[in-house]
């Protein structure tokens, strides 16, 4: 509550008369609040007598303790009754706490400037994330293949093409099937896997992939169950291709009699075309 | 409140590898049992044979249409008959014995190497990553991972000049060493 304002500026101004200093306004302070000995009382009321600045400076603090007075007194006479409103709050209060439990005064000590609640939901998240990770890297959905990285055992299968038992063959362009051209390498990855119901007894050999600066075809042969591969590279070296054959020396091929047309010939041993090296050095060509 | 939240945390990251362990497929052929578990071996025998193809079908000459094998190629004999060629001499073999997740090369002729690395070997199964390439390094004339039932033999061509082919015929089985017993 504030004190009913009067209106009045009381103002302890200086008036003629030779200038008060600082000790001798705090004699006349104290001599205006009766504080003061004996030997200040006459000093304050001889100055009084000597100065007429001296006396109009007590008069003005007179009327400024007088204000002061007046207002302390207004304020005594304002009739307030928080009485009422203290007992209802207390009610209030207690009824509060009787239904929502009392009041809990956290320590004041310092508090910490850190979110908790976010660590804890960036640890969980993180969490998930490395899971998933995991059972992405783990479980083989986008496996690649790596050359040199292998699960022995696991079935492979060319996307289109099963060379497994000939019945398990896919007819579909596998005779002459022919992959990219020969400006870059040619990847020819497995993803399919082999049917449960399909998988022979004795597996044959089969590619993971096949890369290739040439041309690749899939050879199928109707005996064999195993993978020819072709590549057809560019000889650019050699600008006559459509040269004719020329016949076959009779000495190379040692014909032997009443054979059947269409048999495969065996040359004899005696031929010197083909030998046989152990050591890694290049062998020699036999034209 | 927080020990609640440390709890479900440890409790997803549970859940979550427990579905990777389920989800990690198994491949086909590997079983638990360690004493039924194909013998994982250290070596494989790799044979590689060059083989000099003539002779292209469709330029059928007076001489003859039959297909003409060299003898040491009688094994293989079925199978070069899908070559477009009548004519197959076996210009060099080369017998290896390469220890698993070791890389060798092989000098060919037409200026080509092969490079063979076995990853894997088992009783009846071999996985080997083939290189084929040019002895410059310039391009890759087959680059192929292959796994061999034993004893199965890879046949890859590739033309060569004068309308003549270089065939490889690769094959590679488990070197097994019998073991000593005290």
């Amino acid at each position: 509550m504030s004190p009913k304002s009067t209106g009045k500026q009381v103002k302890v101004k200086s008036f003629t008369g030779k200038p008060l200093s600082e000790s001798e306004e705090l004699l006349l302070v104290k001599f205006t609040d009766n504080e003061c000995g004996f030997f200040d009382r006459l000093f304050a009321k001889r100055l009084i007598r000597s100065n007429p600045q001296a006396s109009e400076f007590v008069n003005s603090l007179s009327t400024l303790s007088d204000e002061f007075s007046s207002t302390e007194y207004a304020l005594k006479d304002m009739s307030v009754n928080l009485w009422s409103k203290i007992s209802q709050r207390i009610d209030q209060e207690e009824k509060a706490e009787f239904y929502l439990g009392g009041r809990s005064t956290e320590s004041l000590g310092k508090k910490s400037s850190y979110d908790w609640t976010k660590l804890n939901w960036g640890l969980s998240s993180g969490l998930v994330a490395a899971g998933l990770a995991l059972f992405f890297t783990y479980s083989g959905i986008f496996d690649a293949p790596i050359p040199g990285a292998l699960i022995p055992g696991a079935p492979i299968s060319e996307a289109g093409i099963s060379l497994g038992n000939s019945t398990s063959y896919s007819t579909a362009g596998l005779n002459s099937k022919s992959l990219n051209s020969e400006s870059g390498a040619v990847s020819f990855v497995s993803s399919l896997p082999l049917s449960s119901g399909t998988r022979p007894e004795t597996l044959r050999t089969r590619p993971d992939w096949i890369k290739s600066h040439g041309k690749v075809k899939m050879i199928r042969n109707s005996e064999a169950n195993l993978p020819i591969i072709w590549v057809n590279r560019s000889l650019p070296n050699y600008a006559n291709r459509s040269r004719a054959i020329k016949a076959p020396n009779q000495s190379l091929f040692d014909l032997p009699e009443n054979r059947a047309a269409n048999t495969p010939i065996i040359l004899e041993d005696k031929v010197p075309n083909a030998l046989s090296i152990s050591n890694n050095n290049f062998s020699r060509t036999v034209k | 409140m927080r020990l609640g939240r440390v709890i479900g945390l440890i409790v997803i990251a549970t859940i979550c590898f427990s579905f990777t362990a389920i989800a990690e497929k198994k491949p086909e052929g590997s079983r638990k049992n360690k004493s039924t578990a194909p013998r994982e071996l250290k070596e494989v025998v790799v044979k590689v044979r060059a083989i000099k193809a003539s002779n292209p079908k469709g330029e059928e000459t007076n001489a003859s249409k039959e297909v003409v094998v060299d003898r040491r190629l009688e094994d293989i004999n079925s199978k070069l008959s899908g070559f477009e060629f009548k004519s197959f001499k076996m210009i060099s073999e080369q017998e290896l014995t390469i220890p698993v997740k070791k890389k060798t090369e092989i000098g060919l002729t037409e200026k080509t190497v092969l490079i063979l690395r076995p990853v894997y070997s088992e009783e009846n199964r071999v996985g080997m990553w083939i290189k084929w390439e040019e002895s410059s390094g310039d391009r890759t004339l087959l680059d192929t991972r292959m796994h061999f039932e034993n004893p199965d033999t890879m046949l890859a061509g590739t033309n060569c000049k004068d309308n003549k082919a270089l065939i490889l015929a690769i094959s590679a089985v488990p070197k097994v060493t019998p073991k000593v017993t005290p």
